[in-house]
């Protein structure tokens, strides 16, 4: 019962909880039972909380997460491009309530990994048997770009009053008006992210400032679905031709922006923009680097079979901030982590064998409202090395030069798998 | 001006080059031996281990569902077997997106799966 009084852990999980397992003491394996912490209620910590109770009801979850509602990225550039509005991609944790997950909507400070037990902002403290953490994604700001710039100069890589506030500077932008994207550094999250949110804008300025124009200023030398994107710019905006409506610059060395005048200075030439949207490089979620979760790097190295990590026992780590290649960035594969952390998680409470992991990816992106394209992959682990790996075979990208029947029924799955997948996380 | 407009052009032959390689004869023929390769995973994955995955776009209800992807919980097993078949050998009608997942799964990795949902309750 390392550092806790029961007043101050009723206090932080909001009362009422079953004690079971603080009060009888702490121990790694048993019939059943334990309490597991989980830090962050986006996708990959939803996910895994509900997950946990569906597998073995008999296992306390105490999720931590600051916010009452998630905004889910996926969506929120169908948000900057007019075809949705905010509410509809706003998600509440009222359905893991319901599967007993107890919801604490508090900040977590401080892990400690020996006493094995977390600090909340609010004051109160809790132990765990196991913790699993998934804090998504920090910024590094620099390159003139600060949080306090942010504040005017929208990244909208978080969802929320940032994607609102692109979407508005969009709509007062005037006809004519150039609207300017720099793309992050490889790894980040959502690698389709900056050519689907190019695409919505693409689609928005079409219908409304055909005049305007839109340059991607990108470090990168290629970009995820580069070709199936190209092929519906082409289609759809020009691309290539006098009159493209999106300008696609590629391994651009960004050396600054001015953020009065909203100038991107690159090694060659300015650029000066009416609306600019820079997304910054980024790392693991600050309470993973804290902890000593990512070691000396910016992201945190797991075991693929558990997700616990390689540097500290009894933490396991999912989402963005894991370093789980070859799966990437998204929201699909942190859903599916967190479903193998889970299940691995209970046999661990259990002391029994961990099952064989199996993984999905599918990141889908609209070109339009009705033109969607995809890239799919099958993992598994490779019992040579104990790595994560591609299922040989599997997977790939949306056919090229597909009619338009496959491009629309993309575009439907798209939006259909926006709806399963929120269900299956928050539901 | 705009100094940059070379690197466009660069981008835009760069990106002729992607789609071709990715749709051209050498790619074809890549595909195609993937085809008879794929599926060789060291350990096969329980059903549920496979089912939770398919979680994420085939809703597990149909109950409120106004989506496009179908719902497979409660389908008859053989029916997805006979469907997952098709996807993996590349003989399915109507293919989107099945055709690139299912060739991820061993034969007896479809049978658990396909028994997974079957007995699944909608
Ligand atoms: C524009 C855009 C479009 C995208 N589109 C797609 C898409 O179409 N498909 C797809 O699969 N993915 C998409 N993604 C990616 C997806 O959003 C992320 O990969 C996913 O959110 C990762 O989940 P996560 O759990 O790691 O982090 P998040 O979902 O970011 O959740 C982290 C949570 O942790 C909480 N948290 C952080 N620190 C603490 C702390 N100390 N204590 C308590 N709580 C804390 C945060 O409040 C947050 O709610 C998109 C991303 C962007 C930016």
């Amino acid at each position: 019962m390392a550092g806790i009084s029961r007043r101050d852990f009723i206090r932080a999980a909001g009362g009422g909880v079953a004690l079971g397992s603080l009060l009888f003491g702490v121990s790694n394996a048993r019939a059943g039972g334990g309490h597991v912490v989980v830090i962050g209620g986006g996708f990959g910590g939803a996910t895994a909380a509900k997950y946990i109770r569906l597998i073995d009801p008999t296992v306390e979850v105490t999720l931590i997460e600051p916010a009452k509602t998630y905004v889910t990225c996926p969506g929120s550039n169908w948000v900057i491009g007019g075809l949705r509005k905010i509410g509809q991609i706003t998600m509440t944790y009222d359905g893991l309530k319901r599967h007993g997950v107890k919801v604490v909507h508090d900040m977590v400070t401080h892990v400690d990994p020996d006493k094995r037990s977390v600090k909340l902002k609010s004051g109160g403290t809790l132990t765990y048997d196991r913790l699993v953490v998934s804090p998504g994604i920090d910024f590094k700001w620099g390159k003139g770009y600060t949080e306090a710039v942010s504040q005017a100069i929208p990244h909208a890589w978080k969802a929320g009053p940032q994607t609102t506030l692109l979407r508005k500077q969009l709509e007062a932008m005037p006809d004519g008006g150039t609207f300017i994207i720099v793309p992050p550094n490889n790894p980040f999250r959502c690698p389709p992210g900056p050519a689907e949110r190019i695409s919505m804008v693409a689609h928005y300025f079409k219908k409304h400032k055909p005049k305007a124009k839109i340059i991607a200023l990108d470090p990168k030398g290629k970009f995820s679905k580069q070709g199936l994107f190209i092929e519906g710019w082409k289609k759809l905006y020009g691309f290539g031709t006098e009159n493209s409506m999106i300008d696609y610059h590629q391994t651009v060395e960004i050396e600054e922006i001015d953020p009065k005048t909203r100038t991107v200075v690159t090694g060659v030439d300015e650029f000066k923009a009416d609306v600019l949207n820079f997304i910054p490089d980024q790392k693991a979620g600050a309470i993973a680097r804290a902890t000593g979760l990512a070691g000396d790097g910016d992201w945190c190295p797991i075991d693929g079979r558990t997700f616990e990590s390689t540097l500290i026992k009894g933490i396991h780590v999912i989402g963005d901030s894991s370093i789980a290649k070859p799966l990437p960035k998204s929201g699909f594969a942190a859903n599916s982590e967190a479903k193998v952390c889970a299940a691995a998680v209970v046999a661990l409470l259990q002391d029994r064998p961990v099952p064989e992991p199996s993984w999905v990816n599918t990141c889908y992106s609209l070109v339009a409202p009705d033109y969607g394209i995809s890239v799919a992959m099958v993992y598994e682990i490779d019992h040579a090395t104990g790595k994560i790996a591609k299922v040989k075979g599997s997977g790939g990208l949306s056919p090229a030069d597909a009619p338009q029947k496959v491009r629309k029924n993309e575009a439907l799955y798209a939006q259909s798998w926006w709806m399963t997948i929120t269900a299956d996380t928050w539901g | 001006m705009n100094k940059h407009k070379k690197s466009v052009y660069v981008a835009v032959a760069l990106s002729a080059a992607y789609v071709t390689a990715a749709c051209a004869s050498p790619e074809a023929g890549k595909t195609a031996l993937k085809a008879q390769a794929s599926a060789h995973r060291s350990v096969d994955a329980s059903g549920e281990a496979i089912g939770r995955t398919c979680a994420g776009c085939h809703a597990l209800s149909k109950k409120n569902y106004k989506g496009f992807v179908p719902v497979i919980a409660g389908m008859e097993k053989d029916k997805i077997v006979e469907k997952m078949k098709a996807f993996k050998a590349g003989t399915a009608k109507d293919v989107t997106i099945m055709d690139r997942i299912a060739k991820g799964y061993s034969d007896a990795e479809i049978e658990a799966v396909a028994a997974y949902y079957a007995k699944m309750k909608h």
